[in-house]
């Protein structure tokens, strides 16, 4: 650190404190509403698809595949990729394929949420619904913090990574398995 | 003031969500029937339904969609086997359910560990069922579906399950056998 004074470094780390606690209570809300709400078991899904799980885990798959687009375009934009230079447009592809990949487990978290709910009658289906509240609490964590200035350095690469990380378990926990259960289809 | 991207991106999610999940009980609407069943059923059921079940009264009125109307007495004919099949969400436990004119009898299993058994009653299109360990099972048939509220393998779960060919399920439709 080298230009704020210790207590603007304080307050900063206080800015992020705040934003962890916002994601906490997104996280919190979410897992309280799919707990308390009794799953209706029925829900929207897309056309072209044979059911709402088909769906649901090629939207799953669609945001796992732009969340390691996410993490490469990461690494270029802060030059931990081996002999690559990041060319100008990574910024770009990083912003876009992150907003479309949030997008893509939208609709599959509101299925889980609201057909589904909340449920721990197993690891994966505890795991997995436990994960789905942290990503989506850490994901608003991370735009949050993307709007502040003089974060620590650490912020945004330790966000994303969490952000990465329970996506791709989220992608294991679901899609995987259902693709090992059930075999590929649409 | 200039728009904020990442704000923009929250919004965006906050409003898709809203949007699926505005269909998404668009689509949960014939849960009314299912609500208007569980109410009517937790009363004691009785050990001979009345004539005109007044239970069929309640979420006929509920219900806007006329395709998920119950129909008006059992959707069955004397003697009739029925069964109706699918998966609970979740997707690890499955449900079958057999049907004989006033009889009904459930079963919930992981196809693997755990099962259990519920019997009970029909009341016009209204299913009333209990199982050795407090299990209990009220559903409504409607037209080619049966849909309702299980608790059982200490898990609650509402469900939509279809109507099936009795014949591709006959460890469970033997036990309605008359």
């Amino acid at each position: 650190m080298s230009g704020p004074t210790q207590g603007a470094a304080q307050r900063l780390d206080l800015v992020l404190v705040r934003l962890a606690l916002v994601g906490a209570a997104v996280a919190v809300a979410l897992g309280v509403f799919g707990r308390v709400h009794p799953p209706t078991g029925i829900a929207a899904h897309l056309p072209g698809f044979s059911g709402p799980l088909e769906s649901k885990v090629w939207l799953a798959s669609l945001a796992a595949a732009l969340a390691v687009v996410q993490l490469l375009s990461a690494l270029a934009l802060y030059g931990r990729l081996p002999r690559v230079t990041a060319p100008a447009w990574t910024g770009t592809l990083h912003r876009w394929s992150g907003r479309a990949a949030f997008l893509a487990t939208v609709p599959v978290a509101v299925h889980c949420l609201y057909a589904l709910g909340f449920q721990a009658f197993d690891t994966r289906v505890l795991v997995h619904s436990l994960l789905g509240c942290v990503f989506f609490g850490a994901f608003t964590t991370k735009m949050l913090a993307l709007t502040r200035r003089g974060l620590p350095g650490w912020s945004l690469p330790l966000l994303g990574g969490l952000v990465f990380t329970t996506l791709v378990g989220l992608w294991l926990t679901s899609a995987l398995w259902f693709f090992t259960t059930n075999g590929i289809r649409w | 003031m200039k728009l904020s991207g990442p704000l923009v991106t929250l919004a965006l999610g906050a409003l898709v969500g809203g949007a699926v999940l505005a269909t998404s009980s668009a689509a949960a609407r014939p849960d009314a029937v299912v609500a208007a069943a569980t109410a009517s059923s937790t009363q004691t059921p009785t050990a001979e339904p009345p004539a005109a079940p007044p239970a069929t009264a309640a979420p006929r009125a509920s219900v806007t969609d006329a395709a998920a109307a119950p129909d008006s007495g059992s959707p069955l004919s004397d003697g009739e086997l029925a069964a109706y099949a699918g998966r609970l969400p979740g997707g690890r436990y499955s449900l079958i359910m057999a049907v004989r004119d006033d009889r009904v009898v459930a079963y919930v299993c992981d196809g693997d560990e755990v099962e259990s058994w519920l019997r009970g009653t029909v009341s016009g299109p209204s299913l009333s069922l209990t199982g050795k360990n407090g299990e209990t099972l009220a559903a409504t048939l409607v037209t080619g579906r049966a849909s309702g509220t299980v608790e059982a393998l200490g898990e609650r779960w509402s469900f939509t399950v279809s109507a099936v060919d009795p014949a591709s399920v006959r460890t469970v439709t033997a036990k309605v056998a008359p």
